[in-house]
């Protein structure tokens, strides 16, 4: 008895040691690149994906259909034909953003040119990497599209907005994104699905910079156009934050706090702080959506997908709908089933932001850190807000999904082993 | 909640098609009052999930 006291007091501390390196991060937007030039382990012939490791004969068809497109936009091949057949010879590397301490949105594919934002977390040391949104239209590599207007809008945001991007945020010293999501949060935004008052606040700081630098008119007119036109801008970057705001969190003995959340279309992939990088599977999730046009229905709509649910782990997104009701409404809720959720998310978490508030609850904290034992305790799974793709590609809704229990019950089997081994 | 929203609960037992559910339980359930044509606004798997015996001896030792 006297052990399993012990065992329930070191998970406790842990635990609480787990979300407060959470809440001490200061993710700080420094600047984009690149990929080849920041991103850990990036080569001219990787190709990054989101989720969990997956093999190209098992990925689902959007996720096939942006690495083509990938191969092609890096000119490794000079059609989708070709790039097939690099991949077949084993010529292209294909790994997850998630071992290169980076993220990606839905698909999440990401090259060695392709420019991504780096954000670091500078009291422990770390940085995270995303390839900026691609815009709110149906088609991006994101999405699962491929066509030259997808591959061409790529090109656009290295040749153009990254480096006008880089330039403003470099003269300007870094923009603190743990002080946006603050803001954007008690301004409706739940920091995942609806990022409208985030990508305000950021406009907002960067114009002024924007407006100083020495570039031609009509280039700073359509890198405001795309901002002005992409309300969601800002979750890449918050994703960005989420992931290096997570490492310093990982690896902590008998904590038992998740530190990762993702999915590849095909499984959903979970981490545990004492468990390491060792990944916990289980099938990803079916989305409940609104369907942005009445000629899309679930028949033709894809698997939960995306490395976005990092926004979740660090007690955004799903957990916190209370904080959107707009966004609420769109999933056609009501703003009491805002209210259920959210006190759902409370009964799996380890305890509440200090800085991360929301005024709808009497400025409570948001939940954060979702712990194994209380998600399959409570039967309750983490509810993330995500986009939801056509199966051959194309952005056709907003949604929300659970994620599934059987990954958080291997990973409550695979804690109990581990400390098996330490006693 | 308004006048066409209600919780379904052991004593429901007609709901006109438009109305508005909250707290559905099961998914069987959710899809026969979605084909009925009413909006379930929110759904929560805990009531038909059952912990494995052994996960249940796990988290009797851990919280």
């Amino acid at each position: 008895m006297n052990n399993q006291n012990d065992i329930k007091q070191k998970i406790a501390e842990a635990n609480l040691k787990t979300i407060e390196i959470m809440i001490a991060g200061q993710p700080t937007w420094v600047g984009d690149y690149q990929a080849i030039d920041v991103v850990p382990g990036m080569t001219k012939n990787t190709i990054l994906h989101a989720g969990p490791p997956i093999v190209w004969e098992k990925m689902c068809n959007p996720m096939r259909q942006a690495v083509l497109g990938a191969v092609v936009f890096e000119e490794l091949a000079s059609s989708l034909e070709e790039a097939k057949e690099l991949i077949d010879t084993g010529e292209v590397i294909l790994s997850p953003c998630h071992h290169h301490q980076a993220v990606g949105g839905m698909t999440g594919i990401t090259s060695a040119s392709m420019p991504v934002h780096v954000v670091r977390n500078e009291p422990f040391g770390t940085a995270a990497y995303c390839l900026p949104h691609e815009g709110s239209s149906f088609k991006a590599l994101g999405w699962g599209t491929n066509d030259d207007e997808t591959i061409g809008q790529v090109r656009w945001m290295r040749d153009e907005l990254s480096p006008v991007l880089n330039q403003a945020v470099q003269a300007m010293g870094g923009i603190n994104l743990k002080e946006i999501i603050g803001r954007a949060i008690q301004m409706g935004d739940e920091a995942h699905s609806r990022c409208t008052a985030g990508t305000l606040l950021i406009v907002r700081k960067l114009a002024p910079y924007l407006a100083s630098l020495d570039i031609q008119k009509d280039i700073l007119k359509r890198v405001l156009d795309f901002l002005q036109r992409t309300d969601i801008f800002a979750l890449h970057l918050f994703m960005a934050a989420a992931r290096c705001i997570i490492e310093p969190a990982k690896k902590i003995p008998f904590s038992t706090v998740v530190t990762t959340l993702c999915r590849n279309g095909v499984e959903f992939g979970i981490k545990v702080s004492a468990l390491g990088d060792q990944w916990f599977t289980g099938p990803a999730g079916k989305i409940k959506t609104s369907f942005f046009s009445s000629q899309w229905d679930d028949s033709v709509a894809g698997k939960d997908i995306g490395d976005s649910a990092i926004m979740e782990v660090v007690g955004l997104g799903g957990l916190i709908h209370v904080a959107a009701p707009a966004h609420e409404q769109v999933l056609k809720g009501t703003y009491e089933s805002a209210i259920q959720k959210t006190e759902e998310a409370y009964q799996i978490t380890v305890g509440e932001h200090k800085s991360w508030q929301l005024p709808t609850l009497n400025f409570r904290g948001v939940p954060l850190g979702i712990d194994i034992r209380k998600v399959v305790q409570t039967g309750i799974t983490p509810l993330i807000d995500t986009a939801t793709p056509h199966i051959n590609g194309g952005f056709i809704g907003s949604g929300e999904a659970r994620a599934p229990m059987e990954a958080f019950e291997k990973a409550l089997r695979g804690f109990s082993e581990s400390l098996g081994n330490r006693m | 909640m308004n006048s066409k929203q209600t919780k379904i609960n052991s004593k429901s037992r007609i709901l006109a098609p438009g109305s508005r559910v909250i707290n559905a339980g099961l998914a069987v359930f959710e899809e026969a009052l979605t084909q009925q044509g009413v909006q379930v606004i929110s759904v929560q798997s805990k009531p038909s999930y059952k912990i494995a015996p052994d996960l249940k001896l796990i988290l009797d030792d851990l919280i």
